[in-house]
């Protein structure tokens, strides 16, 4: 049976890690024009970057240029990568063989419906993982030497380069492949298999990222600076800004349930939504920043790992129950 | 290469004959030609199957029939051997011929056509072969 | 004498319609059945419950004594199964194929595999999607056989071939039976095809068994009886179909044949004509099935 998963998928595994090689060198180039180019630039260009050009500075900061243009395409594609895994390898892994009707083949063998599906499913589950986790780690090395718009290494727990960097990028590519898989056994075409692959896991990407992954970890409150004229608020560059939030004063005497915080808010909101910090703090209420700092990186990996992967033992569950539950 | 069967068996779908009466029959002719002598082997039942693409059991049955007209018999471990041959058709065929030649003279004085005479011929033949089998 | 196929009140239903209704079988050991009816009258369906592909909405299926289910593994060593489409991987190679049934199947004939391949002139390392039609139907029922099974289940094993191809693969087929006594079951709407390779024969029309039973029984116990004109249908014998012109009424009963007057023939109909009946009659009435002469030779053989 593994010999059969292996020998029925070999063109698609073969192209999914040709991809993955290819990926790779092209960082690797980038990386090198990018390192050779800032070492250069180190030695011989002063940082003012005005020179004329066709000037041999010039042409350095255009390499220089080019190669972090080259990065931002890179990190937009390691957004939208593990959805290859659920394209290439998960939707048809199954809806394939009950369009060609093999499946009638498969089940009048010497082999029970649910070993069939588990070898299939584990073994090219297994090459999704092996590939993934190897994309990851050179991603990981990769971003700590070219930095790319916006978001560089230092800027990791943001949302854009969290995605692209740690462990999660395995957990999202393994998510699209028991995904695939399990549309393709429910739908048993491949093409509506990639359709529903494709709109279900951008719209559950999406939905994490804006609703659970902040609450992962507990945030932390930084007050607001309040000004005659206002206030500010102060949140690293390098850390994640998940909106404001109140809390009671630490070591005032007021109570500091959340159904006091919010009777206050409420008490002293003006007209679009801005409250009154004066009004606040006589309440002994602060206003602030909510933020996830840097060093709340790998809780939020690992506990965004965790959810992705139980979710791909969800949909393992759901594909075993569909097949043995199908009928001719 | 495994030995070739001596004798090809045919099927007649459309004679109205059973079919293990045919291989019966084409026994016997084969017998009668001296296609077939005693001592030769006859074709095993696997053998027979595959040449006409007919149940086992038919061949089984015919092979039975055969066997007990004393024809043919069975050697366990070797196969089935032919036991005696049938008569040939010289002896009986001339007086045979004499007996048809006055009916063919009786029947055209009757005022049979050669429609008359076939139709006739076929159809006293299928059922003297459907009571034969009886 | 074990039944190598048994089903007691079989029905499958898909939505609203029955595909086969109040099916009650019995196939003995190492016969060979024929399973006859027009297109949609329920053949493949009652085929596909007796692989374990489908779950009956009613009654039972068992094979050598233990019942059929879609999940479990008892059947799946002992059956095997020809689909009508006979699916294949198109991109394997012939022997790569034979590799697939050797892995999956516990008892593999590899070399009688090899064998009836090479008799039939079939490269092993051409790929299956380049074979014709009748090769590829051949591919399927090698790997079908090679599997020593005690049982083949034939959906319409020859419906698609062009006549050299069906010889061959009813040869292949027959030669099987005669060196390992494997039970056949299989379907065709071709009943002069069925003839000659069948001891038992099972009518079905409108999702229901029309009749079933020995080949030598059904030829005995059915008379064809032609007259001058008659309404009235002769009484203490059971008309299966009723024929009639202005002047010439003909019956196809079952059972001993009454005595109707001089002028009345009483004839022997050919299986054709007595399985036409039966498809006739399945059609034009919703009457209950007739059950199985159960008690009845089995080794009778081909007529």
């Amino acid at each position: 049976m593994i010999w059969l998963t292996w020998r029925q998928h070999r063109a698609v595994l073969a192209v999914s890690a040709a991809v993955v090689v290819a990926f790779v060198v092209w960082m690797m180039i980038v990386e090198h024009d990018y390192s050779t180019a800032v070492r250069a630039i180190a030695r011989s260009c002063n940082a003012s970057r005005a020179y004329s050009p066709n000037t041999p500075c010039s042409a350095l900061y255009s390499s220089e240029a080019l190669a972090w243009g080259q990065g931002d395409i890179i990190r937009w594609i390691l957004l939208v990568l593990p959805l290859m895994f659920g394209v290439l390898l998960g939707a048809p892994l199954f809806a394939g063989e009950f369009e060609r009707q093999t499946v009638i083949l498969a089940f009048t063998q010497n082999i029970s419906r649910t070993r069939w599906m588990v070898i299939r499913w584990l073994v090219i589950g297994l090459s999704v993982f092996v590939l993934s986790v190897a994309l990851a780690g050179v991603s990981n090395w990769w971003f700590l030497h070219v930095p790319t718009n916006g978001s560089s290494f230092g800027y990791r727990i943001q949302p854009g380069q969290f995605d692209v960097t740690g462990i999660a990028p395995a957990a999202y590519s393994l998510f699209a492949f028991a995904l695939g898989a399990a549309l393709g056994m429910a739908l048993r075409r491949t093409a509506r298999a990639i359709f529903g692959t494709v709109v279900l896991f951008v719209a559950v990407r999406i939905l994490f990222e804006h609703y659970f992954r902040r609450q992962l970890a507990a945030p932390t409150f930084s007050p607001a600076t309040v000004f005659a004229s206002g206030y500010s608020f102060d949140v690293s560059a390098s850390s994640w800004n998940v909106g404001r939030g109140y809390r009671v004063r630490p070591g005032s005497a007021y109570p500091t349930s959340q159904t006091y915080i919010n009777h206050i808010v409420n008490l002293c909101s003006k007209p679009f939504g801005v409250q009154s910090t004066g009004c606040l703090s006589k309440h002994g209420v602060q206003l602030g920043v909510l933020f996830q700092p840097s060093s709340h990186f790998w809780t939020l990996q690992w506990g965004e790992t965790g959810s992705y992967i139980a979710a791909v033992a969800a949909l393992f569950g759901l594909t075993l129950w569909s097949v043995r539950r199908w009928r001719a | 290469m495994e030995d070739q069967p001596i004798i090809q068996f045919r099927l007649d779908r459309h004679s109205g004959l059973p079919v293990y009466r045919q291989v019966v029959d084409q026994v016997r002719q084969a017998l009668r030609l001296g296609v077939l002598r005693p001592g030769d082997q006859l074709p095993t039942v696997r053998d027979v199957v595959e040449q006409i693409a007919i149940n086992p059991n038919t061949v089984h049955r015919a092979y039975l029939e055969l066997e007990q007209q004393g024809l043919i018999e069975g050697q366990p471990g070797r196969g089935t051997f032919v036991r005696r041959s049938l008569p040939g058709f010289t002896s009986q065929t001339a007086a045979l011929q004499r007996r048809l030649e006055a009916w063919f003279r009786a029947a055209r004085a009757a005022g049979l056509d050669d429609e008359a005479i076939d139709a006739l011929i076929a159809s006293t033949k299928r059922s003297s072969d459907t009571e034969e089998a009886k | 004498m074990t039944a190598a196929l048994e089903t007691l009140g079989l029905g499958r239903r898909y939505h609203t319609t029955w595909g086969l209704r109040d099916c009650t079988l019995l196939v003995p050991e190492g016969t060979v059945t024929g399973l006859v009816g027009p297109n949609g009258a329920g053949k493949s369906t009652l085929l596909r419950m007796a692989a374990g592909l489908s779950r009956p909405t009613a009654g039972t299926v068992s094979v050598f004594g233990s019942p059929v289910h879609p999940n479990g593994t008892d059947h799946l060593g002992r059956v095997g199964y020809l689909d009508q489409f006979h699916p294949l991987y198109r991109y394997f190679s012939v022997a790569e194929m034979l590799a697939v049934g050797r892995k999956l199947n516990s008892r593999w004939d590899d070399a009688s595999a090899r064998k009836w391949l090479e008799d039939l002139a079939i490269p092993l390392d051409k790929r299956v999607g380049r074979l014709s039609g009748g090769q590829q139907a051949q591919v399927a029922l090698t790997l079908c056989m090679a599997k020593r099974p005690d049982l083949l289940l034939l959906d319409e094993p020859v419906a698609s071939l062009d006549p050299l191809a069906r010889k061959r693969l009813l040869q292949a087929l027959m030669g099987t039976v005669a060196d390992r006594g494997t039970t056949v079951f299989l379907s065709s709407h071709i009943i002069s095809e069925l003839e000659p390779l069948c001891n038992y024969l099972i009518v079905l029309s409108a999702s229901r068994v029309q009749t079933a039973g020995s080949i030598d029984d059904l030829l005995a116990n059915h008379r064809l009886l032609v007259g001058p004109r008659r309404d009235q249908p002769p009484d203490g014998v059971e008309v299966i179909d009723v024929t009639q012109t202005s002047r010439q009424t003909t019956y196809l009963v079952r059972g001993v044949a009454p005595t109707l007057g001089s002028d009345w023939q009483s004839l022997q109909p050919d299986l054709e004509e007595i399985v036409i009946a039966y498809l006739t009659k399945g059609e034009t009435d919703g009457a209950p099935p007739i059950p199985v002469d159960a008690d009845s030779d089995p080794k009778g053989g081909a007529a």
